[in-house]
């Protein structure tokens, strides 16, 4: 007695992320860059000179304690485009479909074992960057005796924060992969999905009208999803923090479902 | 019994503009070894592929004991195929490359350790398999389609790149897989590859079906009828057979190829009208020449340029 | 040397007849035109609708009907900025905004004449202790200055529209500094007011005068309402003379569009605006740079390569060239481009004189961004060339190349002002600073910023022929 067919091939999936290399190297990638850049912004960061009346004077410490992300999402894409591409580079991938024909099952398998380790390697390495940038913090003058609550989960904002970037990452992941089943060349999809990621704080800088600039925050992957990192200012935000995932969500969702048909209905 | 055969129907698959495989009906009976015989780009492999579920078909079936692939729960333990040995992760050991596709069709670990044995790969089974050689990969690939014990199983081209010592492993597990009641596809674009170890032969050229026969009746057919003659007097003895009713082709400058005549009649012929002969025997042909006289019209990319020597 | 030339024609043939090769290099010229159409024509500046001029210092004059001159040392400057002014003015009145001509010493720009607002001259690069004269013929006002108060050299000379009376004496202002900081809501530009003083003596003022000049000097601040610098922080300033020695403090600026120190890093350059597309299309040319190697090593072409050229430098080197010059001349192409289409855009987006001076491509320093871009790209190129072969793999040279050029220019804003000026100098983003054609307290020199792309992509390749001739194919 076997069990269902989409819990043995979540637990083939899995094997074979678990067997090579790269998947550990990317999660530690993931870890460490996540940890290391947000301890960077924080690094020499000392409380504002300017008013505490002033409303744009503070600092959203949780945002800048996470800004790791931006660094850290690179080793996301890597691994979710590797999890699918070298299986075509190879030509696994015939290997897979003829151990398991089912092809949405494949692809939801695969998914889903990615999301898993992708969202609890994250889970341990936002985590670690809270704790990291509250001590740095703490020792720069961000003191309770001057007026800081040191970051904590138990703030509602902050629990959003980092809830959020952990999805955020577990998106990102699900998003390199779809494109990865569309295009099916490693070189070609990183290349896309980093792209993709990264293209709008450069185009933003070329932009110089405000609206036209505040349109493209709203509807890019990146800067979108990242707003779930705000603490305060919600207001100034180009995008609200749950509708700035969603963006994410849907660049996700879309990526998976053209994975998804195209898999389908395409020759292997 | 149904369950452990394989039958093709009517099948076709066109990439772009290029017809790979255009009306193609055959069956593979378990118990035996079923060669798959073509020249390169006759589409043996789209239809291992199709068969497989790989690529869906434009028109026909392909059903796998009366199943269409992609509707088998455990597909491995149905049927089993060797693709392309290479296919594997370089950075993934070989136990483990086995391992992922026994979770797919929930099969045990200590399967995947046995097919390991069984193969000749135990000693390397931790060892990842980009550092194999073509063999062992091949030997990898063997393995994997043996996993699920399936009653029916599929070969593109086992023996490429294999040494002498790997093509008879290869035959003799062929063998004994078919004694074992399984259906065995092996494809194969030379024909010599399969003579000791096919039963039945699928020939195909340009995607469509040659021959689907036995290899006895072939040979038979081939050399059925054709006798080889040896005489210093070409153009007396050629002018004696045609006038007996024979089929007459000069082979070189002292050799006559008849067919129509048996030898006992040539012999008679020769000696009634006083023709000198070496040699008079019938023709053994081999299987290579049998499967050239049958591909000759269906060979793609034949050299029509270049005249063929004499 | 033919064997070079054979391989190099070999390298060509292969490079033409792979498809992603023509591919790549369109994505770059498309990408980098198409951001520079959306940049161009969603970019808007309204500094020609704000205030054209800053009329700030502190100004110790006589009247002087007519004409004259006058004479004085500056015995010596503070440097609290590299464009602090201390020098002699005429000015139709201490109106702000009032028409004037001034020769002065500046710490960090040598000795200036600059007139209305607008014309700069450029005297020497000399710095106080500095004699300075200024002489007043009807409308022309001619500035010398001397090393020791008797062999003059000429400055310049200007035509300003001066009344009869107008007031000349000593002047000294500071223009303000700017400063990046870090805010809650991220960056800001803030300015901060510095306050210059300097020492004079040999003070004398000549004229044909109607009535004789005032004994006394007067003393105050020229202020204007407006200006960069907001008017509140202003006005720090004052004199204090003991016998022929003045000690004059002063802040702010006299000065506007067409004279340097009025420029802030806020203001755009219309140049580099034009060429900013090719920041996008870059990844491009790294990932030609990248696939041209990587693929054989994929598919073991490069056995095939080696075995056709066994002299593993040259083969690097005629793939060098080959990518280098297809590049460069891709890079050509897409820089005129971008530069053409960008200008309709930016002027009706407000990039007009005297704020943004029209610029030409025939301009000496838009040749120079528009040949620089292109050679910055073929020097991209080469250096994911270098990593390409070290890395061997796609995926790897890819992400570690874009992490190198791409990834710092997103993420080091967020860190810190400061960490932002270390890369723009040490990554090999510091090529791009070519592009510069107005110089607004940039960190980097356009020439010394290609040249650290240069050392980058140099290291590349050198390492990568290390490693091709002792690493087995």
């Amino acid at each position: 007695m076997s069990p269902p067919l989409i819990g043995r091939a979540l637990r083939a999936e899995w094997t074979k992320l678990r067997t090579v290399r790269s998947t550990g190297w990317a999660l530690l990638a993931l870890a460490a860059l996540t940890v290391a850049l947000g301890a960077l912004v924080t690094w020499d960061l000392t409380p504002p000179r300017c008013g505490r009346s002033d409303p744009s004077c503070d600092f959203d410490l949780t945002r800048l304690s996470l800004a790791g992300v931006y660094l850290g999402q690179a080793a996301v894409v890597v691994l979710a485009v590797l999890a699918i591409t070298t299986e075509y580079e190879a030509g696994m991938i015939r290997t897979t479909l003829a151990a398991c024909p089912r092809r949405l099952t494949v692809l939801a398998a695969k998914a889903l074992a990615l999301a898993l380790v992708v969202l609890g390697t994250a889970a341990v390495g936002v985590l670690g960057s809270l704790v990291v940038g509250r001590q740095i913090l703490a020792a720069n003058g961000f003191s309770t005796a001057a007026g800081y609550q040191p970051l904590s989960l138990a703030d509602g904002a902050t629990l959003r924060a980092y809830g959020g970037t952990v999805l955020y990452l577990g998106l990102v992941a699900l998003l390199g992969l779809g494109i990865g089943f569309v295009i099916r060349h490693t070189g070609g999809t990183v290349t896309v999905v980093l792209l993709l990621l990264y293209i709008t704080p450069v185009v933003a800088m070329a932009v110089t009208d405000p609206r036209w600039k505040e349109w493209i925050e709203q509807v890019s992957p990146m800067t979108a999803g990242l707003s779930i990192q705000a603490t305060m200012r919600l207001d100034g935000l180009p995008i609200a923090p749950w509708p700035g995932l969603g963006v994410l969500a849907l660049y996700a969702a879309g990526a998976t479902a053209a994975g998804a048909i195209l898999f389908r209905f395409r020759d292997a | 019994m149904e369950a452990n055969r394989i039958e093709v129907h009517e099948l076709r698959k066109r990439y772009g503009t290029t017809v790979a495989v255009d009306g193609l009906t055959f069956t593979v009976q378990p118990g035996q070894v079923t060669g798959f015989v073509g020249p390169n780009g006759a589409g043996k492999s789209t239809t291992m592929r199709v068969i497989l579920g790989l690529d869906a078909p434009d028109g026909g079936n392909a059903l796998v004991g009366g199943h269409r692939y992609r509707d088998l729960g455990t597909p491995l333990r149905e049927v089993g195929a060797l693709l392309d040995a290479g296919a594997v992760h370089p950075g993934r050991k070989a136990r483990d490359h086995l391992l992922w596709m026994a979770q797919y069709n929930g099969l045990s670990a200590r399967r995947v350790d046995e097919v390991l044995e069984q193969v000749g790969l135990a000693e390397a089974a931790r060892r990842r398999a980009g550092g194999f050689s073509l063999g062992m990969l091949q030997r990898l690939g063997i393995a994997g389609a043996l996993l699920g014990d399936p009653p029916v199983l599929l070969f593109d081209e086992p023996v490429n790149g294999l040494d002498p010592e790997g093509i008879v492993w290869i035959r003799g597990l062929l063998r004994s897989l078919a004694a074992e009641g399984r259906a065995v596809l092996v494809s194969s674009h030379l024909m010599g590859e399969l003579e000791g170890s096919a039963d039945h032969l699928v020939v195909i050229g340009r995607g469509r079906l040659i021959a689907d026969t036995t290899v006895r009746e072939l040979l038979t057919a081939a050399s059925a009828d054709r006798v080889l003659l040896r005489t210093s007097d070409r153009t007396g003895a050629m002018t004696v057979l045609v006038n007996a009713g024979g089929t007459v082709a000069a082979t070189d400058h002292d050799r006559v190829t008849v067919s129509g005549l048996t030898p006992e009649h040539i012999i008679k012929l020769l000696n009634q009208h006083d023709l000198p002969f070496s040699e008079v025997a019938a023709h053994r042909a081999s299987l290579e020449e049998a499967y050239m006289d049958l591909t000759r019209d269906a060979v793609e990319f034949a050299a029509h340029a270049r005249p063929r020597e004499a | 040397m033919t064997t070079f030339l054979r391989v190099l024609r070999g390298e060509w043939t292969k490079f033409w007849t792979v498809r992603s090769t023509v591919l790549c290099l369109l994505a770059a010229v498309v990408v980098s035109v198409l951001l520079e159409l959306l940049g161009a024509s969603a970019g808007s500046t309204s500094a020609n609708e704000e205030p054209r001029y800053t009329d700030q210092a502190y100004f110790v004059h006589k009247p002087l009907a007519g004409d004259g001159s006058i004479v004085a040392r500056v015995v010596s400057q503070q440097n609290s900025n590299e464009w602090a002014k201390a020098g002699l003015l005429v000015k139709a009145g201490v109106t702000p905004g009032a028409p004037y001509a001034a020769v002065m010493v500046t710490p960090g720009h040598g000795v200036r004449m600059q007139s209305m607002f607008g014309t700069d001259l450029a005297g020497g690069t000399q710095t106080a202790p500095r004699w300075l004269k200024l002489t007043r013929t009807g409308g022309t006002i001619t500035g010398y200055d001397s090393a020791d108060g008797r062999d003059w050299r000429q400055v310049g000379t200007v035509s300003v529209p001066l009344p009869r009376d107008a007031e000349v004496g000593l002047f000294v202002g500071s223009a303000p500094s700017y400063q990046t900081t870090r805010t809650g809501g991220g960056v800001a530009l803030t300015t901060e007011l510095t306050v210059g003083r300097a020492v004079f003596d040999s003070v004398t003022v000549t004229g044909t005068p109607t009535a004789q000049p005032a004994r006394e000097w007067a003393h105050g601040s020229i202020s204007t309402a407006f200006g960069k610098v907001p008017a509140g922080i202003a006005g720090a300033g004052g004199l204090s003379q003991s016998g022929g020695t003045f000690t004059v403090t002063g802040s702010g600026d006299i000065a506007g569009y067409g004279i340097e120190s009025w420029r802030s890093p806020g203001d755009d350059d219309v140049v580099m605006l034009s060429l900013f597309g090719v920041r996008l299309g870059m990844i491009a040319v790294i990932a030609l740079g990248v696939l041209v190697m990587t693929a054989e090593y994929r598919t073991g072409l490069i056995r095939t390569t080696f075995t056709a050229g066994p002299r593993r430098g040259q083969v690097l080197a005629a793939k060098a060239a080959v990518l280098a010059g297809t590049v460069f001349v891709t890079g050509l192409v897409t820089a005129v481009g971008a530069f053409l289409i960008a200008q309709p855009g930016l002027h009706s987006g407000g990039y007009n004189p005297p704020a943004y001076p029209h610029v030409s491509l025939t301009d000496g320093a838009t040749v120079r961004a528009i040949v620089g871009t292109a050679l910055f790209l073929a020097v991209l190129a080469l250096f994911s060339l270098g990593i390409a072969v070290l890395r061997r793999r796609t995926v790897g040279a890819i992400v570690f190349v874009i992490a190198v050029i791409v990834l710092p220019q997103i993420v080091v804003p967020v860190i810190s002002p400061q960490a932002d000026v270390w890369i723009s100098r040490l990554t090999p983003i510091a090529g791009l600073a070519i592009q510069q054609t107005v110089e607004n307290g940039q960190v980097i020199g356009p020439w010394a910023g290609m040249g650290v792309l240069c050392a980058y992509a140099a290291a590349a390749l050198g390492l990568a022929r290390w490693q091709l001739g002792r690493r087995d194919a």
